[in-house]
């Protein structure tokens, strides 16, 4: 619990705690290293057991598409519960990329089509947005959807640092078409489709490139410009991922000061050294305050506020900072243990570097944040 | 009127907090007027507040028997935004309501509570605090100054520093020995002195701005009724302690003590167009990290006082508050000398524009000393929050 704690309902304790255990039981130490060291990346049946058992990959979908209607606050509380111990499953690129995406700006057609999928765990799904640049705004997108013979669309060129698009179903492709951006569907098997996986920093999350060539889509946009609705999708993910970096801050706190507690040195606890404890303090201060930006954009998501991306922007900048620092730091507290690979903290340390850039930088918010205060 | 019954109230007690928030913009509009900023004097301030408090804006979270409007936490929220660009025209109330007024709704008696509380919430009463000394300043329990009974009345002798506002205060809350035989916070006790009473006298001591907001208090044989104890006798430890989180509290998150939100992000924004380095790479950073730090300094408020309100325990978070406060005054200060450039260190006499800048700069220091140091806190935070093993004696 953060030492400030969130105000929640008891519905709302209730699935924090539900999903709190889900995530001790599938992110310990033995599942999360076979699932690096496995094919797949995850187990199938800890996919299922989520969708079968817990609803989370439904949760945020509308009830018509057959997931639970529930909001951004129980998004968030889900995510957070996820990043505090990172189980492995293709949960993030389905339901914080592409549902958003499909919720957003997908059509009536589309939104029938794919939500129930996505919402049951039946098809996992990613987007692909990122070109050489690496940049994750829509207007950098060049990569074009031509028009072909039957009404559809073909594709040709590469996106980058595609999450999870080694395990895709389906993906979600941003591409230019004659009217401005748009959001394509393509089969992860579609005809002139070549994945190729990528080596990453963070050993919890897979990245590939996408090569298409000619490969048939599925517009799911509409004809006009996608770019807001675009925008809007990836503000939700970049709630999702905020929350996971809460999550993993409260853990990494707690692994800081229980190991400062235990570890003697010098015939006595290191935690009673006060470099150790003001570096605690400072991990602390960090955590409180990326729980709080956080927990404050969510809430203006939920409330529809105008001033959502200053609130976003907000949070992506600081809590990707300030995760590193504590990943940085917790390895620090553990001093040379916490440098092994055995150690669980090189995963978190590498998972925050990796989401710092992943949706846009810090820099590149705090860009954002200025632009949309008028500055 | 003295007493701030609720005959002086017109608000409407059933006001959403929407209608809350257009009527204090309306009054705003209506009362105050920027162009007297720099004319302000604390006389200015003492009517603007009461007048605030008159209209239904101040101590609104406070209990209705107290002078306040029993209101939710989010109607002081709204005080804290809309007022934040106008500190400079009200009385600072961290001190006498955030910090005082508090303890004395821990501690004090009723008729304590009753004769003070809603004159403190109105700007008719100030209050300051007596406990640093010059050989106790962040180890205040090595305090000395003491107080003897004497008849009905407790009698004080010793030497207090750091204290602010104290020339135009009221009433202080006194951290003094009673019992000279106890060591630390063995013996210490809490009690309300009267700042006009003979034998209080106030030093001011000159800061590193030029101005001085702090003072050295000599107590020569000063009288204060037994009746002015707070808590119990020899143990006024645990007052002093509550009264140092309340000041965290106050001085950070900022819960119902009437503190407004200082918001330097629109006047450096200001600044930085009118001098033409908007586009400065160096200064949107800066300005980005001023804005940042002041919303988290806000989120980090809204979260405690919601979680108060939900009555939580929660323990000393305001420590947390207290070393953002640090932290958001000197990313202002440190940005507001970056855009300013050379103009920031050197200015035409009585230019008071041009000297604010430098002013915010020598101020900040403070912020990370005053109410406990950032050293303090981050140990607060590690043996209280956290709760790491206290350093050995």
């Amino acid at each position: 619990m953060t030492l400030v704690p969130l105000v929640l309902s008891p519905e709302r304790t209730m699935l924090r705690d539900t999903i709190r255990g889900f995530g001790s039981r599938f992110g310990d130490g033995v599942s999360v290293r076979a699932a690096i060291d496995s094919e797949l990346g995850y187990e199938e049946s800890v996919w299922r057991l989520m969708s079968e058992q817990l609803g989370l990959q439904g949760l945020a979908v509308p009830e018509e598409y057959g997931g639970s209607g529930f909001g951004p606050v129980e998004s968030f509380l889900v995510f957070a519960e996820l990043g505090r111990t990172l189980p492995p499953a293709p949960y993030f690129s389905t339901i914080a990329l592409a549902a958003s995406v499909l919720l957003e700006v997908g059509d009536a057609a589309a939104r029938k089509q794919y939500l129930p999928a996505l919402a049951d765990g039946s098809v996992r799904a990613t987007v692909a947005i990122c070109e050489d640049s690496g940049s994750w705004s829509p207007d950098a997108v060049a990569i074009q959807a031509r028009p072909d013979a039957d009404g559809g669309h073909l594709i040709t060129g590469v996106k980058r640092y595609v999450i999870d698009a080694q395990t895709a179903d389906a993906v979600v492709v941003i591409a230019r078409h004659e009217n401005g951006v748009g959001a394509f569907v393509i089969d992860a098997d579609a005809p002139g489709v070549v994945i190729e996986p990528l080596v990453t920093l963070d050993l919890t999350r897979r990245q590939g490139v996408i090569r298409m060539e000619r490969t048939p889509a599925q517009l799911i946009s509409g004809a006009g410009d996608a770019t807001a609705g675009l925008s809007r999708a990836l503000d939700r993910a970049v709630l999702a991922l905020v929350a996971e970096q809460c999550g993993g801050a409260e853990h990494l706190l707690e692994s800081a000061r229980a190991y400062a507690e235990l570890r003697e040195q010098f015939g006595r606890p290191i935690g009673s050294f006060q470099a150790i404890k003001h570096k605690l303090a400072d991990m602390a201060f960090d955590t409180e305050r990326m729980w709080a930006a956080a927990w404050q954009a969510t809430r203006a998501a939920e409330a529809d506020d105008p001033d959502l991306a200053v609130a976003v922007s907000l949070a992506k900048s600081f809590c990707s900072e300030a995760y590193f620092r504590l990943a940085a730091e917790n390895i620090q507290i553990h001093g040379g243990i916490g440098f092994t690979w055995e150690h669980e903290a090189h995963l978190y340390f590498r998972r925050a570097k990796s989401s710092e850039v992943i949706l846009g930088s810090p820099v590149e918010h705090r860009r954002r944040l200025l632009h949309e205060l008028g500055a | 009127m003295t007493n701030g019954s609720s005959e002086c109230r017109p608000a409407d007690p059933s006001e959403s907090p929407a209608e809350f928030r257009t009527r204090l913009q309306l009054w705003i509009a209506e009362h105050v007027n920027p162009e007297l900023k720099h004319a302000f004097d604390p006389a200015h301030r003492r009517n603007m507040t009461r007048a605030l408090y008159d209209a239904g804006f101040m101590g609104v979270t406070w209990p209705r028997e107290y002078g306040g409007r029993a209101l939710p936490a989010e109607y002081q929220t709204i005080v804290n935004k809309e007022l934040g660009q106008f500190s400079w025209a009200i009385l600072n109330s961290i001190v006498t309501v955030g910090i005082c007024a508090r303890t004395l709704l821990d501690f004090g008696t009723e008729k304590h509570r009753l004769d003070h509380i809603p004159r403190m919430l109105r700007g008719d009463e100030s209050w300051t605090q007596l406990l640093s000394e010059p050989g106790a300043g962040s180890d205040l329990a090595s305090a000395s100054t003491n107080a003897v009974l004497d008849g009905e009345d407790y009698v004080l002798n010793g030497q207090k520093v750091w204290t602010s506002g104290a020339l135009a205060a009221s009433y202080a809350i006194a951290l003094v020995r009673t019992d000279p035989s106890g060591r630390r916070h063995a013996g210490l006790s809490a009690m309300i002195v009267d700042m006009k009473a003979p034998g209080v006298d106030i030093r001011p001591l000159r800061e590193m701005t030029g101005s001085a907001l702090f003072n050295e208090i000599f107590l020569d044989d000063v009288h204060t009724s037994a009746t002015n104890l707070l808590g119990p006798l020899n143990d006024g430890w645990q007052v002093v302690s509550r009264m140092l989180t309340h000041e965290r509290f106050a001085l950070s998150a900022g819960t119902d003590s009437g503190r407004v939100d200082h918001d330097a992000f629109p006047t450096l924004l200001a600044r930085a167009r009118e001098r033409g380095v908007l586009a400065d790479p160096a200064v949107r950073e800066a300005l980005a990290d001023v804005f940042i730090q002041q919303r988290l300094l806000d989120y980090l408020g809204v979260g405690i006082r919601e979680a108060v309100q939900a009555k939580f325990d929660l323990g000393p978070v305001g420590s947390l508050g207290k070393l953002g406060t640090a932290r958001a005054s000197r990313a202002a200060a440190e940005a507001g000398m970056l855009i300013g450039g050379m103009e920031a260190q050197a200015w035409a006499a009585g230019d008071l524009e041009g000297a604010e800048q430098a002013l915010e700069l020598l101020h900040f220091p403070k912020t990370g000393i005053a109410g406990g140091t950032t050293e303090i806190q981050k140990n607060i935070v590690s043996e209280r929050l956290l709760g790491l093993p206290r350093e050995r004696k």
